[in-house]
């Protein structure tokens, strides 16, 4: 009988428990009551009500996120007319199927009754982006965006600043800091380095480079150059060459004289070539045929 | 010949210059507080400073000056975390008073802004940090 009444009491409790009604597509509940408790905080020294709505297309169903210093899941359009100012973070984000060729996407923007501050003011902040929004620390983007906005209103005058002071160090008991955010040197200095690096390896490589290939062509070069400068010596060379006329000239007639090796056709073979090459240079066109010698005619 | 090598040279140069700017030009978090604002008292490693301008406005010339490794943000303040020091920016008067502290001292001055963020001991936020219910393509 016990059982019988414990299962609709559980029911019930799960239906009614906070985390389940107020489901939060960006936030966890936890962090969504938070940061509306410190927009309240801001409320209350301020004047100025807060607030963030975020829809979101996750997949093609429509989700939200809404909060303000009135609570979590609580517009500022729900508050009514109760807020003389208002400054509301409000962004679109739509995450599409990992199948889906379309790339997720997002815009945000700052709405004021006055009109500032506005989304640029927001921007020069750099602790938000329309990437940052697609990617997967959207929660702690948003978080910031919204927890700016009072600091937002007081730089552009429709708020008083809120002052604050170090808190006591023994408050944080053995709390202490991790994750070591790495070197500030490499940090601000590291793409320099990089560039810095690329161009001077650059130069050296393409500076070896170029007294390598300078260097080829200049050996291949010898020979014509060579060839070149003689032009003032040839005089010495060219006498050389006209002697060479004369044994020219002496060669058809040692054929002629070698020929009558080859055996008994000697008479033949002597006679032989010169009818031959008289034909061929009658052929010719334009070139009239040389009359024949005497001598080869008793051949006929 | 000449005028490759005279590029070739030219890389070479801008090259090192560029490195010589990132070696030389390199600002320290502390060293640039202490050329461009007023130090109004120091208690070992922790310093604080003041400026007539607005805590947005120094909050912009801090981190354009020297980029922190994270950023955050509350109602009261601005919060920058460097390798080994953090930097908090609040509003005072019409104008701003900068806390420098080393990495451990400034975790419990601002413990109830920063808590769960950059170190232990954080109950409620620590959740934003685990990472958001949308995954990128």
């Amino acid at each position: 009988m016990r059982r019988l009444l414990l299962v609709p009491l559980c029911a019930m409790a799960l239906l009614c428990a906070p985390g389940v009604a107020g489901a939060d597509v960006i936030f966890d509940q936890a962090d969504a009551d938070e940061l509306a408790a410190t927009l309240a905080e801001a409320y209350d020294a301020q004047g100025v009500c807060y607030g963030w709505s975020v829809s979101v297309d996750n997949e093609g169903v429509p989700q939200s996120s809404v909060g303000s210093n009135f609570g979590a899941g609580q517009s500022l359009q729900d508050a009514g007319s109760g807020c003389a100012k208002t400054v509301e973070f409000t962004a679109s984000i739509s995450w599409t199927p990992e199948s889906s060729e379309s790339e997720d996407s997002a815009s945000y923007g700052v709405s004021s009754s006055t009109g500032s501050p506005n989304v640029d003011d927001l921007d020069d902040l750099d602790i938000i982006s329309e990437d940052g929004l697609v990617g997967d620390d959207v929660d702690a983007d948003v978080y910031k965006a919204v927890a700016a906005l009072p600091l937002l209103a007081a730089d552009a005058g429709i708020a008083k600043p809120i002052e604050a002071s170090p808190a006591a160090e023994s408050d944080s008991g053995d709390a202490a800091p991790t994750n070591s955010p790495g070197g500030d040197f490499w940090r601000e200095s590291g793409m320099q380095i990089l560039w810095g690096s690329l161009l001077l390896v650059a130069g050296v490589v393409f500076g070896w480079y170029v007294i390598k290939s300078s260097r080829r062509p200049a050996r291949r070069t010898i020979g014509p150059a060579a060839e070149q400068l003689p032009d003032p010596e040839p005089a010495e060379p060219e006498p050389e060459p006209e002697p060479e006329p004369e044994p020219a000239a002496e060669l058809p007639a040692e054929p002629r004289a070698d020929e009558p090796e080859p055996a008994p056709e000697e008479p033949a073979a002597a006679e032989k070539p010169v009818e031959t090459e008289k034909p061929e240079k009658a052929e010719e066109p334009g070139k009239p045929a040389p009359k024949p010698d005497p001598e080869t005619r008793p051949d006929e | 010949m000449r005028p490759k090598l005279l590029i070739a040279g030219g890389l070479g140069l801008v090259g090192l210059i560029v490195l010589l700017f990132a070696v030389l030009g390199g600002h320290s978090i502390r060293g640039y507080l202490d050329d461009n604002y007023r130090r109004v008292s120091s208690d070992g490693s922790s310093i604080v400073y003041t400026s007539d301008q607005k805590p947005k406005a120094v909050y912009e010339d801090i981190r354009g000056a020297v980029t922190p490794a994270d950023v955050q943000t509350d109602p009261e303040g601005y919060f920058l975390r460097y390798s080994d020091d953090i930097v908090g920016v609040t509003a005072s008067g019409g104008g701003s008073r900068i806390y420098l502290d080393d990495e451990r001292h400034g975790y419990a001055h601002w413990f109830p802004f920063v808590a769960g963020v950059w170190g232990t001991g954080g109950g409620l936020g620590e959740g934003v940090r685990g990472g958001g219910p949308g995954s990128g393509k």
